[in-house]
């Protein structure tokens, strides 16, 4: 479990002032002040990623129906039919700007305003030694992780996309007859 | 998204009881620091908030999964005439009731922690007390309780009827009280104190709170609390042009938009609005857009690009002062007052040397008679 770590202690010797290992100390940690840097990194991950959405928008706002530079074949062969030849269609445009909104809103501003900077400022400024409850804290920012990654992912992979932006964050499309959903389109 | 809530959740009553029951000796509610009470006041929103969108969630998936019909009302007419395969007696509207009840409080959870997070970056950086320390805590714990009766103000036109709007209308503008209070406290604590600007660039971020100032305000308090977390200070010259560039292509994105708004340029459109400057018959015509405001789409796309470039110096100045920063010569070197610098740099596991004996307010700066223009809370 703790490959990377540079002292000589064999298994069994874990007594309680052991220094934590690279794993123990970084990943799975239970003070408040690593977790609250997870959420930090992870959030300023995040909000570049919406970023970057954003950034495509604006190409299709202010340059419609011309490819994407850079990035716009990149698109086409990960995404498919909705950046046909690089071009944003509409269809992706909207996904762009439902995931633009739903990363900025929960994994990105949330994370980084509430959990990153309340997790490590605090405990310090009420002089506690600890959030009150340390495990479930690390279990919050995995779970933070976790959906994180997953909720794009699965978007951009399963062809769930729907317009409405932040407010409409799941999509009816594959349960319902396919003209309900045109008529549920906006 | 279910993973993302039951993280908010979790986190939540985590901050609640951490505040209640861990504060050290003499901590009382009254000198804790503002921005305490604004993490205090947003773990109650995301608390009660929460739940409400993670029911009508369920209920979205069971819509789609179980053929229940929450959301889809009998005689659904759909694109070409037919009646929806569906039960119905379900409301649409019901969706948007449910997920507003989360989403109004959920923008005072983007914006408390970051006026907590200004209030203690002007308060260190004009070297004063905080001005209406008292009033700030009871307009964020309005705020905390009105944010959840304003959430209709976003459906004003999905004919809700006129009695529910003027409810919804009045506590809207009851609320913009408490805001208000809070935003005035902060500038008049800034007042005389302008000059201080050059003195660090966390300090010039702050006054753009009202804007896109949540993420200004974060990334002040990145460069406020960096040398606790790292033991040293990220690069102030790198920190400015950051500064400086973000400020200009920020407004340079928002303010066009704007001009945009009121001309009718509507959102949403893929195209840009491209649609609408080809149905306009001449420069003037009703219902058209002027080529001025088409063409600020250039204007903010190329100032929403530049502004991306402008986070590059953050990007690296945050990754080298990791290791080539200036190293702090002491524990508390904004010369603080919260016991949040009162710690070993970076503080261990466990935090403080010693327990902290609370024994003043959290904004004793510049106390005529103390030998020094801050006093920390356990002195």
């Amino acid at each position: 479990m703790q490959p990377t770590t540079t002292h000589s202690h064999t298994h069994g010797a874990h007594e309680a002032h052991h220094e934590p290992g690279f794993w123990q100390k970084y990943v799975f940690s239970t003070d408040h002040k690593v977790i609250g840097i997870q959420y930090g990194v992870t959030a300023l991950f995040f909000l570049l990623f919406g970023f970057l959405l954003m950034a495509m928008m604006r190409w299709q706002i202010t340059y419609p129906q011309k490819p994407i530079p850079v990035v716009g074949s990149l698109l086409n062969a990960v995404l498919g039919d909705v950046a046909a030849g690089g071009i944003m269609s509409p269809d992706l445009y909207n996904a762009f700007g439902a995931m633009h909104g739903t990363i900025m809103v929960f994994l990105a501003i949330v994370p980084l305003a509430f959990a990153a900077f309340g997790n490590f400022v605090v405990p310090l400024q009420i002089g506690a030694v600890d959030m009150a409850f340390p495990r479930i804290n690390m279990v919050s920012y995995q779970a933070y992780a976790i959906g994180g990654v997953f909720m794009p992912f699965f978007v951009f992979t399963a062809g769930i996309l729907d317009s409405g932006a932040w407010a409409n964050l799941l999509d009816y499309r594959d349960g319902l007859p396919h003209h309900v959903i045109a008529a549920r389109r906006r | 998204m279910v993973f993302l809530i039951t993280s908010s959740l979790l986190g939540a009553v985590n901050f609640i009881a951490t505040i209640i029951q861990l504060r050290a000796p003499g901590m009382t509610w009254m000198r804790m620091p503002f921005f305490v009470w604004a993490q205090f006041v947003t773990a109650f929103l995301l608390l009660l908030a929460f739940p409400p969108l993670e029911a009508a969630a369920i209920m979205q998936l069971m819509d789609k999964v179980a053929h229940t019909s929450f959301f889809l009302p009998t005689g659904l007419a759909v694109s070409g005439g037919e009646l929806a395969n569906i039960s119905g007696g379900g409301s649409p509207l019901l969706w948007q009731h449910l997920f507003w009840f989360l989403g109004h409080p959920e923008v005072y959870v983007l914006i408390l922690p970051a006026m907590g997070i200004v209030c203690e970056i002007i308060a260190n950086n004009t070297r004063k007390p905080i001005w209406g320390y008292k009033s700030l805590v009871y307009s964020v714990l309005a705020i905390g309780f009105l944010s959840f009766i304003v959430w209709a103000h976003h459906m004003y036109l999905t004919g809700m009827g006129t009695k529910i709007s003027t409810f919804f209308q009045t506590t809207t503008m009851i609320i913009s009280i408490p805001s208000v209070i809070i935003l005035s406290c902060l500038f008049i604590s800034l007042w005389g104190d302008i000059h201080l600007h050059d003195t660090y660039y966390v300090i010039a971020h702050f006054h753009y709170v009202v804007a896109p100032g949540t993420i200004f305000a974060l990334l002040a308090g990145i460069y406020f609390w960096y040398p606790k977390a790292t033991g040293r200070f990220m690069s102030e010259f790198w920190g400015k042009v950051h500064f400086w560039l973000s400020l200009i292509f920020m407004n340079a994105v928002f303010q066009p938009m704007f001009a945009q708004g009121m001309q009718g340029m509507l959102r949403r459109m893929y195209d840009g609005a491209a649609n609408y400057s080809l149905a306009k018959v001449g420069t003037d015509a009703i219902g058209g857009l002027t080529d001025a405001i088409m063409k600020s789409n250039i204007t903010i796309s190329h100032a929403a690009w530049a502004l991306g470039l402008a986070q590059i110096p953050f990007i690296i100045n945050f990754f080298w002062s990791l290791r080539h920063g200036k190293k702090v010569t002491s524990d508390n070197p904004w010369e603080a007052t919260t016991l949040d610098w009162q710690t070993p740099t970076p503080p261990p596991h466990g935090n403080f040397v010693a327990q902290p004996q609370v024994h003043r307010g959290p904004y004793e700066y510049s106390v005529p008679g103390q030998p020094k223009d801050f006093t920390p809370q356990n002195t």
